[in-house]
């Protein structure tokens, strides 16, 4: 046997007994998905049907020769275990996670490399050259080769940063390795959702917890399927995740959903981040108040520097930004900032009114975005308050918010395209 | 009383709601059902119906079921799965099989592609408008609307472009014919023995399901996302786009029989028609029909590229899909850009062979669809991977018997697409 070979020399081969004699053909290659995946077992269809064979009792590969004593029929015997797979039927073919390039990509042929006496399966190829070999338009490709003055090279991917999904027959089996790509960053998995289809979808979201699917969502840029991804979750799940997002996340989401939709996540909140999407939902998409989140940090003017680090230290609040604390009378009225820098740098006695920025600058809810996307420019914010006509602070706009609106602003055209 | 008043606003809220839903899953099927009467498709009507008048006109309705039978399925696939059928197939049936039947449409649609722009150069001029400016100004038009726009955006535009073809069926109120004599022929089957009438025949059955089309209304049903639960809703859309575009078909034939077969006009084209119905129908009536044509040519003229680079892109692996960035998807756009560009191109060569390459793409068409069908019946009856939305019993007889009828009528007409001299004279 070669060093190397790949999966497209094998299927199909005929396999011999020790005479010479055609036993039947091999249809499959069984891989042991283990840290080193090898071959663990063949797949043979003989005229009795299909049977198994371990790979040690395989003779000679060149021409393939097994002992025929061996062979284990398919039918009434152990299929596959659940950490085996089929090279055939699960990956060729098929759609994989690319881990490292967080791409759907469809498996064109498979490299296996000889390492002593078992062959591990070392990557997979994506490129046009693996589909070439699989299609016998090997020859085509050199000739393209030839006009072009250099050779085609093999697109891989190692097998370490493949994620099988399997196809319908074996997604059952195949569901067991996917906490694997929970361990990716959710931004990343965004990128992938989009790539799946609808059942893969809804099994990568089982497999996260409230917090990674909430993170996931947002990232996912297509707004429908956003959409219909929480719809598929089903309200009870779609009103957990909801409940781990940003108010201001959670309230662009439902506000794309139907109504009746929209109010039976929100029914299954908690009732005091309803309330909150709900004040959230209230304002035009496209307004300050459309953007703000309402979890920041309000402070009362007469607390000293000491006693603000010591109470932020103590509710370990969730605000999304606590750089910027903001300063308030007792009507909620905005007084001033504070930033986290002036804190620290301020003798703990003093009141924090002596320290903070007055007046704070501010943009009003019904502002339009582009408005707030000046002011924070202007002023090199990371985070804007939002307050109502009666100078009341309602909620903040931060930098990741506004990101979008700045970068699509100047390509009128780009909105077509979400 | 009280109860009977929450009854009814219940009941008129789900009426809306269900409204809702259908207008949300609106589009695949009516989409493709209207490029179906493309520029190849109001040809052969014109043709036939020129040629046999009336006696056509009972066709319509065996093609309709057919056609409905056909798009379902792609449909249905396309909502369980979440797959396309390129994907399904690759799947399923391997590398090579796939590679031999994407070449294969890959040329079809080439061909067909050369074909709708030569219906826009056609109606262009009729309307007086020269084909080297209609004939690119097209091309970019349908070049922007899918690497600019987005999906909704662009089945926006195609729903606007299927409402268009109404200019068929008010040139058929136009063309004044017996509307009792019309409605009697629709029903009434007519078997007229001579090779001609059984070759016309085959062309317009051969016209209504093509291979593209099931490619590429399961590939937007992906796209859309329609799920299980909205499926009912999705099959509507099919089956209203279905008889929705062959009412059309049959305003078109109804058009040209009362005017052309009655004066006795023989055409070849649907230029030739929509020319020849301007002293017997009014001026207003060709005209609307050219515009129809040029219409029905630009509307295919951007879905057959697109259902095309889908395919090819699913089937190898490449990125496909209208809502990626032309970065993210490479091949798809450049696929989709030189099949329009290559099709508009070969239009404005003078003496290209336009007729030639419809007969090419014609050919193909028709050996290809009885191989896709097939695929499609053993996809579709495959329980791993339908589940149980296999198709039952009245569904597999149905869909049988229309592919069995559909290969005979392939095999016929490439046949005689092949060897001219089987169809004998005229």
């Amino acid at each position: 046997m070669p060093d190397t070979a790949h999966a497209s020399e094998f299927m199909g081969r005929r396999v011999l007994d020790s005479e010479g004699r055609t036993i039947g053909r091999l249809v499959d290659l069984v891989i042991g998905c283990g840290p080193s995946p090898c071959v663990s077992r063949l797949r043979v269809r003989t005229p009795k049907g299909l049977h198994h064979i371990h790979w040690d009792h395989v003779k000679a590969s060149d021409p393939l020769t097994i002992d025929p004593e061996r062979l284990v029929p398919v039918a009434g015997g152990p299929e596959l275990r659940p950490d085996e797979l089929l090279l055939s039927g699960d990956i060729l073919d098929k759609q994989i996670v690319d881990t490292q390039g967080f791409k759907v990509r469809r498996v064109n042929d498979v490299r296996l490399e000889k390492a002593g006496k078992r062959m591990v399966v070392v990557a997979v190829d994506i490129g046009l050259k693996g589909f070439a070999r699989r299609v016998g338009g090997l020859g085509l490709l050199r000739l393209i080769d030839l006009i072009r003055g250099r050779p085609w090279v093999d697109t891989e991917i190692p097998w370490t940063f493949v994620q099988p999904l399997g196809g319908s027959e074996s997604s059952l089996r195949l569901t067991r390795p996917w906490p694997e790509l929970a361990k990716l960053h959710p931004a990343d998995l965004a990128d992938i959702v989009d790539d799946l289809d609808r059942h893969e979808q809804m099994a990568l979201f089982r497999h996260l917890d409230n917090d990674q699917a909430a993170e996931t969502l947002t990232n996912v840029e297509d707004g429908e399927v956003q959409e219909k991804i929480l719809d598929d979750l089903g309200p009870e799940r779609a009103s957990d995740i909801m409940e781990e997002m940003p108010p201001d996340d959670a309230a662009d989401l439902l506000g794309d959903l139907p109504k009746y939709k929209a109010d039976k996540i929100l029914g299954g909140m908690e009732k005091d981040e309803a309330a909150e999407v709900k004040e959230l939902l209230g304002y035009p998409e496209e307004t300050a108040g459309g953007l703000m989140t309402t979890e920041y940090i309000a402070l009362p003017s007469r607390l000293t520097c000491g006693e603000t680090i010591e109470l932020l230290r103590q509710q370990s609040p969730g605000a999304e930004l606590i750089y910027y604390l903001y300063v308030v009378d007792g009507d909620e009225s905005l007084l001033g900032v504070l930033t986290l820098r002036d804190l620290i740098v301020s003798p703990p006695e003093t009141v924090i009114s002596a320290v903070m920025k007055s007046p704070a600058i501010s943009v009003n809810v019904a502002d339009h975005q582009s408005e707030v996307v000046e002011v924070m420019a202007k002023y090199d914010f990371l985070a804007v308050p939002v307050v109502k006509d009666d100078g009341t602070l309602v909620g903040v706009v931060t930098a990741d918010d506004i990101m979008d609106v700045a970068l699509e602003a100047p390509r009128p055209l780009r909105r077509w395209r979400r | 009383m009280n109860r009977t008043l929450a009854l009814t606003r219940q009941r008129a809220q789900s009426t809306w709601r269900n409204m809702l839903l259908f207008l949300a899953v609106l589009g695949p099927g009516i989409i493709t059902a209207f490029v179906d009467n493309d520029a190849g498709g109001i040809t052969t009507y014109s043709v036939a119906a020129a040629t046999y008048g009336n006696r056509i006109l009972w066709t319509v309705i065996p093609m309709t079921i057919a056609l409905v039978v056909c798009q379902e399925m792609s449909a249905r696939m396309g909502v369980i799965t979440g797959k396309g059928l390129a994907d399904l197939i690759r799947e399923n049936f391997g590398a090579r099989t796939t590679a031999v039947l994407m070449g294969s449409l890959l040329l079809a649609n080439m061909a067909n592609t050369v074909s709708e722009f030569a219906g826009v150069a056609a109606g262009a001029e009729i309307l007086g408008i020269p084909r080297w400016v209609s004939v690119p100004i097209g091309a970019l038009l349908v070049w922007m609307l899918i690497v600019r726009a987005s999906y909704r955006a662009v089945e926006k535009v195609f729903l606007v472009l299927s409402f268009f073809y109404i200019a068929y069926i008010i040139s058929g109120v136009m063309a004044r014919p017996d509307w009792g004599v019309v409605g009697r022929a629709a029903i009434t089957p007519n078997f007229t023995l001579s090779r001609s009438y059984v070759i016309m025949l085959i062309g317009l059955v051969g016209t209504t399901i093509a291979p593209w089309m099931q490619f590429y209304l399961q590939s937007s049903v992906v796209e859309k996302r329609i799920r299980v639960e909205e499926y009912r809703y999705s099959r509507l859309d099919v089956i209203v786009g279905c008889l929705v575009t062959d009412v059309v078909t049959f305003f078109v034939l109804a058009t040209v029989a009362a005017t052309l077969f009655t004066h006795g006009v023989k055409v070849e084209t649907a230029r030739d028609a929509a020319l020849a119905l301007a002293p017997l129908a009014g001026k207003y009536c060709a005209v609307l029909f050219a515009f129809g044509l040029m219409n029905a040519s630009l509307f295919a003229a951007s879905v057959l590229p697109l259902t095309t680079a889908y395919y090819v892109c699913e089937a190898v692996g490449w990125e496909a899909g209208v809502s990626r960035k032309l970065g993210e998807a490479p091949v798809f756009f450049g696929l989709y850009t030189a099949m329009i560009v290559i099709g508009a191109a070969v239009v404005l060569i003078p003496g290209a062979p336009l007729i030639f390459l419809m007969l090419v793409s014609q050919v193909i068409n028709g050996l290809l669809l009885p191989f896709i069908l097939i695929f499609q019946l053993a996809l579709i009856n495959n329980r791993r991977i339908m589940g149980r939305y296999v198709n039952s019993p009245l569904q597999n007889s149905v869909s049988w018997a229309t592919t069995v009828i559909m290969i005979a009528m392939s095999v016929v007409l490439v046949g005689v697409s092949l060897f001219p001299g089987l169809g004998g004279g005229g």
